[in-house]
């Protein structure tokens, strides 16, 4: 589809010389350059600017960030569901369903973007949420394809103690070196 | 504590708690449990969901950000939905900028949903919304409901009841400003 | 005559050639994500969840995150990493100066070897994007190993153009002599020194480096622009070495429906016109003027036709294309003011970015590097396609566009401020209630006063159950019982010897005999009893214990954690509060810098059009006389 230039012409004139060449080409001396005189202090005095207040609004939302967790989520009741993928053929997840103490608190359909993001080793964050101290079960469920086609379907179960720090779970699909399938491997930090 | 302390704290409950499930929504990883209310207007910031499509890959609405989107919710048992679906494709083909449209369907039988959509020979993804959940999320009274997104997430027109006339759409795609 | 043809050409040449110095920039965001070595083992998972961010493009939320756990302390495991991390998100997101900083601190501490030599690459690309090309290649010299995934090519491909920015073009072309690879990287780099080398003099080396890009296997658009580009410049650098037929070879490669097919058109007619064909110059010259007029090419179409009209003798089409020439300017100067006028008013650079194709069409769009490859057709925006080329225009079109999202989100932030403000006045209140009646609580209950008489009664139990005190165990009625017999045996001991004596002493023997035996029974029972009251209370009283010390604590932690809330919400809401004018007041500027720059170009597009219009009444003139004077040339 890419058509390329240079048709050939049926006729062949005379040879004419290229006397006069047309100042046209002199015209060419007036082409001007598209950024030609705007100071370029200008420019770079606005875009020194704009990094400054880039920076500033960077700080702001890490500060803000940080607020909002302990604000919503203080440590002392904040629980975190992570979700990682470390499969050595490619495991297309497509969701992973959370249950905290009989109530679903997560239903999550991973897009292609994400899939690919978790196999280069991303973690997400799949849950944040407030538990009282004490004893809790967690029920993770995750669905997907695996090569061939193969559908899988497998959950776990966690029982855990929320104790005065912020409880980390993370939910890993990982495949056995035997079973050559994704399985649930959970690991919890206080 | 009076009955007016009562009233007072619980306004401040609810609105801590509408306003801290916006924020939420934005800061993005931490997950909130999402509730159902009222149809995002004018200058809201579409709720952000996920669905499959016909092809039964997952989409997501958020990773269109960048992008102009058209969110047309539909039903196989609708019958000026599939006017609002062509004119949605026609729209889309001719606006400049490359206007991305996206069919939601609130058909609880996926294989009809998959049939009409198929049927219409739609150029572009239709989401199965089996359950009804983004249908709530956005709290979708008549159909067809048509949603104009802008490159950052936010609705900027939306259409209910009738189909979009082509030209006004691409129009009005025209004038958004970023 | 000859001379100043060639004089001419260079010109044109020249104009075409004058590619912006940093044309090495290919490919997506600055921190792509094939810089970072395949997963390692995930050990922060706050760090995990800034990657899972990163992966998908999404950097600014990545950098917030970022920043977040490295101030926390949540990512030991990554530190070297992280740091590095954080500049190059900062180099994608524009903010060179920050980058520098962070990169510059993490080289001041000791680092691995593989994160320090990205560091100074990153360096070595800012210095040379900032003209600063001696720290460039310093920075470069400090890299000792070879850097992962796509960072080796590009690092070649920047040395190779400090090099070349430098003059020192020998060095640069040995230095891509041992270079084999396919990648667009390599490629570029021919192109750089191809061109260089047109420009310093080189002609033939030039060339042929040319000629190598312009016929490799391109196989995406990115590729395909650049063959197409080689061509064009060797194309005209054979045109300025009065080499046609090569010269209308190389511009034939060229796409006939792509960002350079205009130029291309134009030399191509030029070839043929310097081999004295100006019958088959027509072909591209005709094609070119049907396309529309903004273009530059297009515009000198108009001009060119009639010239070879002149040189075929058909002096009569040739005076009428002229003058349909200079109407065909007249208009386009019209529109030009239509459009300046329109830029003057306001809004233009929303029209741009609003019609601008997004990342659904043109993939790897993310970031800070994220190019605007075609302007709309609109009043507004007709014109800017040739600004859009232009490296600084586009730079502030970015800075533009971030100043509205940045503004976007600080309004967001806004709305979520109040809504944490009531949250804190909700827990300020909800404590002040609670704060009486714990100190009551408190107050009321005697916790030692308790334990003291708990521990008395152990102690009295332990007595109890080691002297086998029957009496202590004892019911209250059976402790009279006990008393009255006593009595009894103290008045039967006062009693004469005799028979009642003895009757009496008989029954209280027997009373006494009926007691102990009870007590002793049931003493296990009750001392069971009395133990297991006592572990009761025992346990009663640890219950309280602990529950008073929770309230104590959650006493102490409540009012000063609610205070700090409330404080960091004002004071974070006065940052906002103050940071929005300034954006807005940034953004208003960048509008302002930007629509000077576009009325500046505009102004010279007018100034080009006004001298071909007057060329072509020079030559209309000249045909007039000519035709006057009876005959052709």
């Amino acid at each position: 589809m890419k058509e390329h230039i240079g048709r050939r012409l049926p006729n062949r004139r005379r040879q004419l010389s290229f006397a006069s060449t047309l100042l046209l080409l002199g015209a060419t001396l007036l082409a001007a350059r598209a950024d030609a005189a705007e100071p370029a202090s200008e420019l770079r005095t606005v875009d020194q600017d704009v990094q400054a207040l880039k920076k500033e609004l960077v700080d702001l939302n890490r500060d803000l960030f940080r607020l909002e967790e302990e604000l919503l989520y203080p440590a002392s009741t904040q629980v975190a569901v992570f979700l990682s993928v470390n499969v050595g053929t490619f495991f297309a997840l497509d969701s992973v369903q959370l249950r905290l103490d009989g109530k679903e608190v997560a239903n999550y359909l991973y897009t292609e973007r994400e899939v690919s993001a978790l196999h280069r080793g991303g973690v997400q964050k799949l849950y944040l949420g407030n538990v009282k101290a004490g004893d809790h079960e967690l029920v993770a469920t995750f669905t997907g394809k695996g090569p061939h086609e193969r559908d899988y379907r497998r959950g776990t179960t966690l029982r855990f103690e929320k104790a005065v720090g912020a409880k980390y779970v993370e939910l890993r699909i990982t495949d056995r070196e035997s079973a050559l399938q994704p399985e649930f491997a959970v690991r919890q930090w206080d | 504590m009076d009955s007016s302390d009562h009233a007072a704290r619980a306004r401040l409950k609810a609105r801590a708690h509408t306003a801290a499930l916006a924020a939420a929504a934005l800061a993005g990883a931490i997950a909130f449990p999402l509730l159902a209310h009222a149809a995002p207007g004018a200058g809201a910031t579409a709720p952000d969901f996920a669905l499959k499509d016909l092809a039964g890959r997952n989409q997501r609405l958020s990773e269109f950000r960048g992008d102009v989107v058209v969110l047309t919710f539909w039903a196989s048992w609708c019958g000026p939905c599939r006017g609002a679906l062509q004119s949605v494709g026609d729209a889309v083909g001719t606006a400049t900028g490359g206007p991305v449209a996206i069919g939601i369907s609130l058909d609880r039988d996926a294989v009809r949903a998959a049939s009409v959509a198929d049927s219409l020979d739609l150029r572009f993804p239709s989401l199965l919304d089996v359950d009804q959940a983004v249908g709530r999320l956005y709290d979708v009274q008549h159909l067809p409901l048509t949603l104009l997104i802008d490159r950052e997430g936010v609705v900027r027109e939306s259409w209910a009841r009738a189909p979009v006339p082509p030209a006004v759409l691409v129009q009005t795609i025209g004038e958004l400003e970023p | 005559m000859v001379s100043r043809v060639r004089h001419c050409w260079l010109i044109v040449a020249g104009a075409l050639l004058a590619l912006p110095g940093a044309a090495a920039v290919a490919g997506p965001g600055a921190a792509g994500a094939s810089d970072l070595p395949p997963p390692a083992k995930i050990r922060d998972l706050d760090y995990g969840d800034v990657l899972f961010h990163f992966f998908q493009d999404d950097y600014f939320a990545a950098l917030v995150r970022l920043e977040v756990a490295s101030e926390l302390g949540r990512i030991p495991e990554h530190a070297g990493e992280a740091e590095l991390l954080a500049g190059g998100l900062y180099l994608s997101l524009g903010m060179h100066a920050e980058a520098r900083r962070r990169f510059d601190a993490l080289l001041a501490g000791p680092v691995p070897q593989s994160v320090s030599d990205r560091a100074h690459f990153y360096l070595a690309r800012i210095a040379f994007q900032r003209g600063y090309l001696d720290d460039a290649w310093r920075s470069l010299e400090r890299i000792r190993g070879t850097l992962p995934g796509e960072l080796e090519p590009e690092r070649r491909l920047l040395a190779a153009n400090v090099l070349m920015a430098q003059g020192r073009y020998r060095e640069a072309a040995d230095s891509l002599d041992g270079w084999t690879d396919v990648t667009v990287w390599s490629h570029f780099a021919r192109f750089n020194l191809g061109v260089a080398l047109v420009r310093a003099g080189d002609g033939a080396r030039g060339r042929q480096l040319l000629e190598t890009v312009g016929i490799i296997e391109a196989r995406d658009e990115e590729q395909l622009a650049l063959r197409d580009r080689a061509n064009l410049a060797l194309g005209f650098a054979l045109l300025q070495d009065r080499q046609a037929e090569p010269a209308a070879v190389a511009l034939s490669r060229v796409r006939l429906d792509g960002p350079y097919t205009n130029r291309a058109l134009l030399g191509l007619g030029w070839a043929e016109a310097d081999a004295a064909r100006p019958q088959r110059a027509l072909v591209p010259w005709l094609e070119l003027r049907e396309r529309p007029i903004v273009d530059a090419a297009v515009q000198e179409s108009y001009l060119a036709v009639p010239f070879a009209y002149a040189k075929l003798a058909a002096n009569g089409q040739a005076a009428g294309q002229y003058r349909q020439a200079v109407s065909a300017y007249a208009a386009e100067s019209k529109r030009i003011d239509e459009s300046i006028a329109a830029i003057r008013r306001g809004g233009f650079l929303d029209a741009v970015l609003d019609a601008a194709p997004g990342p659904a069409a043109e993939p790897g769009s993310a970031g800070w590097l994220w190019q605007l490859q075609r302007a709309p057709d609109a009043p507004h925006t007709r014109y800017l396609y040739q600004l859009l080329a232009s490296h600084e225009f586009q730079e502030g079109l970015k800075n533009y566009r971030d100043l509205r999202i940045m503004q976007r989100n600080l309004r967001t932030w806004a709305g979520s401020l109040e809504a944490f403000d009531a949250m804190t006045a909700a827990r300020e209140a909800a404590a002040a209630t609670v704060e009486p009646r714990k100190a009551e609580m408190l107050a009321g209950t005697d916790l030692e006063g308790l334990e003291r008489r708990r521990g008395a009664l152990a102690g009295r139990l332990a007595e109890i159950a080691e002297a086998r005190d029957l009496a202590a165990v004892a019911t209250p009625e059976e402790l009279a019982q006990w008393r009255k017999l006593d009595e009894l045996e103290a008045r039967v001991a006062a009693l004469p010897p005799g028979e009642k004596h003895d009757a009496l002493a008989e029954r209280a023997r027997v009373l006494r005999g009926i007691l102990t035996w009870r007590l002793d029974e049931t003493y296990k029972l009750r001392l069971w009893h009395l133990r297991a009251g006592l572990q009761e209370a025992d346990a009663a009283l640890a219950e309280t214990r602990s529950r008073l010390a929770l309230v104590r604590d959650a006493g102490d932690l409540a009012p000063r954690s609610t205070a700090g809330f409330a404080g960091r919400v004002d004071e974070l809401d006065r940052r906002v509060s103050r940071l929005q004018p300034r954006i807005d007041a940034a953004a208003a500027a960048q509008e302002q810098v930007l629509a000077r720059i576009a009325v500046r170009a505009l102004e010279a597009q007018k100034a080009r059009l006004a001298s071909y219009a007057t060329q072509a009444q020079f030559a209309l003139a000249a045909l007039y006389d000519g035709a006057a004077s009876g005959g052709g040339r």
